[in-house]
């Protein structure tokens, strides 16, 4: 074999694995554009002190799990990975330890925000040790220490700032969802 | 085997969605799954998701383990030492 055919299957090779991480890409940025979007608008209507922003949350948050839920389903009937199945029980976790937050009703106002985005920075990290992805590993630990930078040095800003996330997220999640279609 | 290697050990995935992702037709993937299930590099499994029934394929041990092999003689090559 020569040198040159030795590239060409190589690169036919990585072209091979390049088409399966497109379509975990399309996933994920699914996930991070119903997210994204649900905390760009959310915490948006905090920020603008929006009298039924409450109310919005409680339908945004709603709106992303059961969205969320379709994407999982969705994928989980064309592709099963030991990784899917552990970030289904990560994530179902979560959804568990919000839902035992709510119904506990010991926290409220930003106390329980600052919760439940500590639950979702773990969650993330969980998942990118599961998915064994440094980047999404980090993405978690960022999240967890500007929400308990933001929320104890200018809990004024805490909503802005978490609606700016919430909109890059969202802008990420849309670039990997058209990368995965491509 | 590229696009199973990549998705990991123990990873299936379902007839129509591994022909739209690797753009072949279904006529030509099912010759190529033929060749590779002969050869004991992918398992094909019917299943079934609600009623509609699902044709699932995944890697074997030693699909991944060729695969591997081959692209590690591939590199090997291209490094200037012997496949």
């Amino acid at each position: 074999m020569t040198g040159e055919e030795a590239r060409r299957l190589l690169e036919a090779a990585r072209a091979g694995e390049a088409r399966a991480e497109r379509g975990l890409l399309s996933f994920l940025g699914g996930l991070l554009l119903v997210w994204g979007t649900v905390y760009a608008l959310g915490y948006g209507l905090l920020a603008a002190r929006a009298p039924w922003a409450d109310a919005a949350w409680a339908g945004l948050d709603l709106a992303g799990f059961l969205l969320s839920f379709a994407l999982g389903a969705r994928q989980g009937a064309s592709l099963r990975t030991p990784a899917g199945r552990q970030l289904a029980r990560i994530w179902l976790g979560f959804g568990l330890c919000y839902l035992a937050l709510v119904l506990s009703g010991g926290l409220a106002g930003p106390a329980f925000s600052l919760a439940i985005n500590l639950l979702v920075a773990l969650a993330w990290m969980a998942s990118g040790a599961a998915l064994e992805r440094a980047g999404a590993y980090a993405v978690g630990a960022v999240f967890a220490a500007l929400n308990a930078a933001t929320f104890a040095l200018a809990p004024g800003l805490y909503a802005p700032v978490l609606a700016a996330v919430g909109a890059l997220a969202a802008v990420f999640g849309l670039s990997w969802v058209r990368r995965g279609l491509r | 085997m590229a696009y199973l290697a990549r998705l990991g050990p123990g990873a299936r995935v379902e007839f129509g969605r591994l022909a739209r992702d690797l753009d072949l037709t279904e006529g030509n993937l099912s010759r190529h799954l033929a060749k590779l299930e002969e050869a004991g590099y992918v398992r094909v499994e019917k299943g079934y998701v609600g009623r509609r029934p699902r044709t699932w394929i995944g890697l074997t041990g030693r699909g991944r383990d060729a695969f591997f092999a081959h692209v590690a003689a591939l590199e090997g090559l291209l490094k200037g030492g012997r496949p």
